[in-house]
């Protein structure tokens, strides 16, 4: 049987739609202008020719990236940081939101717990405080500067936390009628049914991981230790016009490439985006359904 | 992204002062530093002799991303450090590189500087940061090492930068900072004209800044679809690239500058009613459809894009607009360019300057406790010696090769200062000139003078060829070959002494430091919104108004008792 729409309905439908695929140009069409940039001549490319496809097609810009040794480095540190990153933060933050998301009764004191973290997301050591430990500690320069400091997420917690809580408190009981341990419960109950949860505060965090530069500028002495977003943010930054002689100009020239910026960011981007396909699959509801009867 | 920034540079500036002020300053600086003892040393000696032992450096490295490195060179090991290393047994370490832009370097050197970490020769960017070390007693004392360590080419050129030496010195005459550098003369505007688009038009070459802007009118009338008038944009009083100072200079007005008004007095330039024709004169081009109603929203890159694209005929920019963006133009286009000086206006009733950048008052400081303070002169002596002085000079291994013109050495040289003559350039300008003119390369004085050659004879070794000259020739040409060359202006200033210089030099006053940003934002955005209409250039009172109530009186205030103590 089809369902009638009303014109109301209709008009509806068909401006939400208009709506959203603007909303959907608005947002790839930087993206292939991009993409079109980084394929296309300097020339062309300075003189603002290119549209959404590349002009004088080249991957000189490419060559040019790939075999620029900070670049690869840059690209290699980021990597290395998102995945042990992620992994570890992942772990830290099941491992407090779990008992976190007990009753009080449970785990005493745990309103108090809760707070310290909350607390946290409003108020901040400061930037020369957390320099000054992380400095004190000796993780300048070591990848972990990059991962320890931020390793615990006061609002992903409190996110997984809920979404821990709305999980019936009878399964739980179920399993542990069963002799399961806490442990147990956690791996073979809480875990596959937050999944979505899971995988969702998995994206943000790699997302988190994939494009933070700060700390990378702050705690690392040179350059070749720099994550990729830091290295980016160097050549992308205006730089002086202070200019005093000719190799300075031609230097000038080179920075202000757009095509070999553009062919960074989307080497830098790529990896991103290639992220969220595979995430897709996790992103199910309806998982609970018909787990508890009467 | 920018509002972390900015947070993060707002503690950082609070924390610094909690952290400064709680340490003890020892103000007696005045305390006996490292000396070495000089009794049995020869000037030769002092000057690029070796250290006896192998001398240990600390430095945190402002970097530029775009420098291209030999495989397996870095800033830290490049052909400055290793030859620091066997001449003066100066061993260079990085304590930190930092990109200099955006601010990165001066949050680090914060951080440096609250964790007490700091590197042993320190290149200050700002002078409140030198300062700041200054008044916590982190600097050591150098009078008694620049008396006896730096060469005779170092002092000479410090002393042709006006009163650089003095920026570094305490109230008491004690020096405590190397400057890195003095006026830039090569900041003064200068006009670009198509040539082809005036060949075109049939106009006279310009006389005054109303023949400029008339011929700006012209190239706009000719194609109104496709071409814009004059070239503004966001950045409206400071930037080289088409920025206000050029229009500003013709009627006289001199922004963010100071200068002596004759009566012992200091005045600022962009409060001036001279600024307020400058103003005008942008407000009437804007109103008739020759500025870019976008103006405000475009940066450096897009003014290059509308060159590049054919849309501008007329700049009044920087001696460095052939270099990037113009070359670009010849390239796909093969468009050559007219040089001219800034020209007044008809209606100028005082003498005629040009406006260049005063010294920006940066300088090198040595941390506290450092035991070898003579490194750094040894260090700058070495600069000149192997980049400048004929009789020691190596371009080809300390500036750049043109077998290998992806490398610029100069660029690896940690602490990039130089020291050449000020007016180095000046000079090169015409020796260039006449060793092409005349065939003969003993023209050609020092080592920059022969860099700058085989660059601009390559112009003409191509066109000899019959092939057609790069982009970087075509710029290394129109740079320096000739009375119509971009070099050649600043040689018309000087010969008609035509300079103008701010005569506020490497000073921050207090009030300078809390407000002056703030200021500079608020002149912008007067300038922006009179420009496109959105108030009436009778709001300029009220923008005088609103400047003066927002600390520049105090700042108009200490500026005139720091001037007057002078």
């Amino acid at each position: 049987m089809k369902i009638r729409l009303s014109t109301g309905e209709k008009t509806f439908a068909i401006v939400n739609y208009t709506f959203l695929t603007l909303l959907a140009l608005l947002c790839i069409l930087p993206f292939l202008h991009m993409l079109a940039i980084s394929f296309s001549s300097s020339a062309a490319a300075t003189a603002g020719r290119v549209g959404l496809w590349p002009v004088d097609f080249t991957t000189a810009s490419y060559q040019y990236a790939i075999q620029k040794r900070e670049f690869i480095a840059a690209f290699l540190v980021t990597i290395r940081r998102t995945l042990l990153g992620v992994t570890i933060d992942l772990a830290v933050l099941i491992l407090t939101a779990y008992p976190l998301s007990k009753s009080n009764r449970e785990l005493p004191g745990r309103t108090a717990i809760s707070w310290i973290f909350v607390i946290t997301m409003f108020v901040s050591g400061g930037l020369i405080p957390t320099y000054l430990v992380v400095s004190g500690t000796h993780l300048k320069n070591t990848i972990w500067a990059l991962i320890i400091p931020g390793v615990v997420k006061a609002y992903y917690i409190t996110i997984l936390l809920n979404f821990f809580r709305q999980i019936p408190k009878e399964l739980e009981e179920s399993a542990v009628m069963d002799g399961a341990s806490q442990i147990r419960v956690l791996l073979s109950i809480y875990l596959p049914l937050s999944l979505p949860a899971l995988a969702t505060l998995t994206i943000f965090d790699t997302v988190g991981h994939w494009n933070e530069w700060f700390s990378g500028m702050i705690y690392m002495s040179s350059q070749i230790k720099y994550p990729l977003q830091t290295f980016l943010r160097g050549i992308i930054v205006a730089p002086n016009y202070d200019l005093m002689d000719r190799t300075q100009m031609e230097l000038m020239a080179k920075i202000s490439s757009k095509t070999f910026q553009a062919a960074q960011i989307i080497i830098a981007t790529v990896p991103i985006l290639a992220v969220y396909p595979f995430m897709q699959k996790y992103f199910i509801s309806g998982m609970m359904l018909g787990s508890l009867k009467g | 992204m920018f509002r972390i920034r900015r947070i993060a540079a707002l503690l950082t500036s609070v924390l610094m002062f909690a952290f400064i002020s709680g340490c003890s300053p020892s103000a007696n600086s005045g305390g006996s530093s490292a000396r070495p003892d000089i009794s049995q040393m020869s000037e030769k000696d002092r000057w690029l002799g070796k250290f006896s032992e192998t001398v240990t450096v600390k430095l945190a490295v402002p970097t530029n991303a775009a420098t291209e490195f030999p495989p397996g060179d870095s800033y830290s090991e490049n052909v400055w450090t290793r030859a620091w290393l066997e001449e003066l047994n100066i061993k260079m370490e990085s304590l930190w590189e930092a990109v200099d832009a955006g601010g990165d370097y001066e949050t680090k050197l914060n951080l440096s500087i609250a964790s007490d970490d700091l590197p042993d020769i320190i290149n200050f960017k700002t002078f409140s940061q030198f300062d700041k070390l200054l008044k916590a007693g982190k600097l050591e004392d150098l009078t008694w090492h620049y008396e006896n360590f730096a060469s005779d080419a170092l002092k000479t050129n410090i002393s042709l930068a006006g009163d650089a030496i003095e920026w570094g010195k305490t109230s008491e005459g004690n020096l405590m900072g190397i400057p890195q550098k003095g006026v830039n003369y090569q900041n003064t505007r200068m006009i670009f004209i198509r040539e082809d688009w005036l060949a075109e038009s049939g106009l006279p070459d310009p006389k005054t800044m109303e023949d400029v802007i008339a011929i700006a009118k012209a190239f706009k009338d000719k194609d109104p679809a496709n071409r814009l008038g004059l070239p503004f944009f966001k950045t409206v009083i400071d930037d080289g690239m088409c920025d206000i100072r050029g229009i500003a200079n013709a009627f006289g007005a001199y922004p963010r500058a100071w200068f002596d008004d004759g009566t012992g007095a200091l005045q600022y330039g962009t409060i001036q009613p001279e600024m307020k024709t400058a103003i005008q004169v942008y407000a009437d081009l804007y109103a008739q459809g020759y500025i870019d109603p976008a103006f405000a929203s475009l940066d450096g890159g897009a003014v290059g894009e509308q060159l590049t694209s054919n849309k501008i005929g007329v700049i009044i920019g920087n001696s460095w607009l052939p270099g990037w963006p113009l070359n670009t133009l010849y390239d796909t286009d093969d468009v050559n360019w007219k040089v001219f000086p800034l020209l007044p206006s008809s209606t100028l009733t005082k003498p005629f300057k040009a406006q260049t950048d005063a010294a920006t008052g940066q300088l090198l400081g040595v941390r506290k406790g450092y035991a070898h303070p003579e490194a750094l002169l040894k260090i700058l002596n070495f600069s000149i010696a192997m980049t400048d002085d004929p009789e020691t000079a190596q371009p080809l291994k300390f500036h750049s090769d043109p077998a290998f013109p992806d490398y610029g050495y100069h660029m690896y040289n940690p602490i990039y200062v130089y020291w050449s003559d000020p007016m180095i350039n000046f000079d090169t300008q015409v020796h260039v000139t006449d060793a092409i003119d005349k065939k003969d390369l003993s023209y050609l004085k020092t080592p920059h003078d022969q860099t700058q050659y085989n660059n601009t004879i390559k112009w003409f070794e191509a066109l000899e060829a019959g092939s057609k000259p790069t982009g970087a020739d075509w710029a290394a040409w129109i740079s320096w070959y000739g009375e119509g060359s971009a070099f050649a202006q600043f040689n018309y200033y000087f010969a008609n002494d035509l300079y103008f210089t701010s005569a506020l030099t490497g000073l921050e006053t207090d009030t300078m430091v809390k407000q002056w940003g703030n200021l500079k934002t608020i002149e912008e955005q007067y300038i922006t919104e009179i420009v496109s209409g959105t108030r009436p250039v009778s709001d300029f009172d009220e923008f005088v108004a609103t400047w003066k109530s927002l600390g520049g009186d105090d700042i108009i205030k200490e500026v005139n008792e720091w001037y007057k103590s002078k």
